[in-house]
């Protein structure tokens, strides 16, 4: 049944994907399906490490970077003529470029899991993106490397100059190496890393190498970063050194945490929802990072399961509690939630327009109204909604706990 | 021939002399037990011979064959392998996977990451045969973790014995368990050793005495006495060392 609906659930996204652009979807939806399509890759491919094979990365961005630049270097060369491979597979050429740098730097890193790989791949990290900075000739500095992808060279005919073609070139690559990475799950390698994500010990003690699994999956997982770095470079066309910085490792790293890292398809629900954030969130205030920072401190602390835990333990809470035991639990849930989100809101948006605004006298857009910044109204309000709502979680704690470990589990 | 062979081991971990030369010929399908008080070596032993450690001088051969010094993945290919005394298993993954991830190398998967694990020859069918012989068949589905002290132990032993090896070491397989629980699964062992070759630390002496063929008692690093378990029982040195004047 469960997975039934997951099928569904899968198939309708697919479809809606695929028919979006067809049914006259605007410049800007395509543009965050592009972007949600790459995110999502990257996602499933930093997962291949953290989820999968238990290898805690701070440094991703490094391999999705060698994929964008090697990418940008290859359309430029279609585009010139000296290379003949036709657009569509640019992507080949990224997954190259990850695939090597990932054999390199694995072959130092993978011997320990756990903090010792988290600090190797942090310092190597930081070694790729100091020396990207050495090599403006290469990297470009700060204005970047650019190309043309109207390279007139392509398998299909289209030109890839709109964004929907684009799109459905983006799309399909995504979808085939999200597809390979669940296949990847199911097959011996994939199963002995969650082995090794579990016990290397034992793995050693039933004639496997922790190191040689550990090593494949950070190979793959690299590859598949190279891909996310092709289709982002075939979108934008452009890209500095930032692209390998901590900022993208980082991000990447939240996105399949919010996702569920215990999940499978996880981190693309993560890519959803960052993406959702990022170009949404970031138009309607100044504030977004704050608030992303606060849901992935939410989702840490109460959800370690991420997003897709929730709605894969829906079922099991309705089995238990029945649909009006839920709504119970939501009504006594949802009002202080919100009352303390709310509240939150009302002074982190109060603070940002007193210290970053042109002119803090200017009335404030909060909701549907506009507020004075600098009278004592705007501030009582957000402080008693936050500070009544606080104190009655403070109060019922003892209640809270069962629901926190019903919602939480353990992984 | 003696399948396993320990030839003058010795282990120091920095100034303190945990084993102190051990001879000790294995036979054949015997079922060989090793007691002694706690902190005599026979963890460390254990270790010696599967590879966690290597040792500092003398040599342990299997089939005639060197192992001492190799690595544990190379010495359970040559078909060795062991259990844990503290319940070594893949705490989230189901059942069906901890036993199946332990069949797979013997039956030559490999790497394999270019074929689903369902389809890499009979090993499903295998699998549920191993769970049917442990007795766990009810709870193929179910995470590894989650299953009883006891169901554990079981699965604990059904990886050990998965890969097919010929040579079994048991660390303590019964430790924690009820009364009820050691004797149901001290017949469990005795099936699982024919044919087998098997070496056991336990604790629980009627666990000892009702399945050894033979004996050999450690005391500070050194094995003071070989036998069987009505010499053991009667050795004089033995009674003094470890099992009490009056047992």
């Amino acid at each position: 049944m469960k997975r039934f609906v997951i099928f569904l659930a899968c198939a309708a996204a697919l479809a809606a994907a695929l028919l979006l652009p067809s049914l006259g979807a605007g410049r800007f939806v395509i543009v965050m399906l592009t972007q949600l399509a790459i995110m999502a890759t990257f996602a499933m491919s930093y997962n291949v490490n953290l989820g999968q094979t238990g290898l805690l990365s701070f440094g991703h961005a490094v391999y999705l970077g060698a994929g964008v630049f090697a990418s940008l270097y290859l359309i430029t060369a279609i585009g010139e003529g000296t290379v003949p491979l036709p657009l569509e597979f640019v992507p080949l050429g990224g997954a190259l470029a990850g695939f090597i740098l990932a054999a390199i730097f694995g072959l130092v890193s993978v011997r320990r899991a756990g903090v010792t790989f988290a600090m190797i791949s942090l310092g190597l990290a930081e070694l790729f993106v100091a020396a990207a900075m050495l090599f403006p000739s290469v990297f470009g500095g700060e204005q970047g490397v650019s190309t043309d992808r109207m390279v007139d060279y392509s398998l299909t005919g289209m030109g890839y100059g709109r964004p929907q073609e684009i799109y459905m070139l983006v799309l399909v690559w995504a979808v085939f190496s999200v597809a390979a990475m669940v296949f990847l799950s199911r097959t011996p390698l994939g199963r002995l890393a969650n082995a090794v994500r579990d016990n290397p010990q034992r793995v050693e003690y039933l004639g496997y190498t922790p190191y040689w699994i550990r090593f494949a999956q950070f190979c793959i997982a690299g590859t598949f970063a190279g891909v996310a770095g092709s289709l982002f470079a075939l979108t934008y066309e452009i890209a500095n050194a930032e692209v390998l910085g901590l900022r993208t490792s980082a991000n990447v790293l939240i996105a399949t945490y919010l996702g569920g890292i215990t999940y499978v398809l996880g981190p693309v629900v993560g890519a959803l929802v960052v993406t959702l954030l990022e170009i949404n969130l970031a138009r309607l205030t100044e504030a977004w990072l704050f608030y992303y920072g606060l849901l992935f401190i939410a989702i840490i602390l109460f959800a370690p399961r991420g997003l897709t835990g929730i709605l894969m333990d829906t079922p099991d809470a309705v089995r238990r509690a029945g649909w009006g035991g839920l709504a119970k639990a939501l009504l006594r849930w949802v009002p202080v939630v919100f009352l303390i989100a709310a509240g939150s809101v009302i002074l982190v948006e109060l603070c940002y327009h007193l210290s970053n605004s042109f002119d803090p006298r200017e009335p404030l857009k909060l909701f549907w109204t506009e507020v004075n910044a600098q009278s004592w109204t705007p501030w009582t309000v957000g402080a008693v909604m936050s500070i009544s709502g606080l104190a009655w979680l403070a109060v019922n704690r003892r209640n809270a706990a069962p629901r926190r470990a019903q919602k939480g589990g353990t992984s | 021939m003696s399948v396993l062979s320990i030839k003058g081991l010795h282990k120091n971990f920095g100034a303190a002399k945990i084993i102190q030369g051990i001879d000790l010929e294995i036979e054949e399908g015997e079922f060989h037990a090793i007691i002694g008080p706690n902190g005599a070596g026979k963890s460390t032993l254990f270790n010696l011979i599967s590879g966690q450690f290597a040792p500092s001088s003398g040599a342990v051969t299997l089939h005639g064959s060197r192992i001492s010094g190799l690595r544990p993945y190379q010495i359970n290919r040559m078909g060795l392998s062991r259990s844990f005394q503290v319940s070594n298993i893949f705490a989230n993954m189901s059942v069906f996977e901890n036993l199946r991830c332990a069949l797979m190398w013997s039956r030559n998967v490999g790497y394999c990451f270019w074929r689903f694990a369902s389809r890499c020859g009979d090993i499903d069918a295998r699998t549920d045969s191993l769970l049917e012989e442990i007795g766990l068949t009810a709870r193929k589905t179910d995470m590894a973790g989650n299953l009883s002290y006891a169901e554990q132990r079981a699965l604990e032993v059904g990886m050990t014995i998965a890969g097919g090896a010929s040579v079994l070491l048991f660390d303590e397989p019964t430790a924690g368990m009820n009364h009820h629980e050691v004797e149901t699964f001290a017949a469990f062992l005795r099936k699982i050793a024919k044919g087998r070759t098997v070496m056991m630390v336990e604790h629980d002496m009627n666990v000892v005495f009702s399945l050894a063929d033979r004996i050999s008692v450690l005391v500070y690093g050194q094995i003071i006495a070989t036998g069987k378990p009505e010499d053991i029982r009667a050795n004089p040195a033995v009674k003094e060392a470890y099992l009490g004047a009056d047992a």
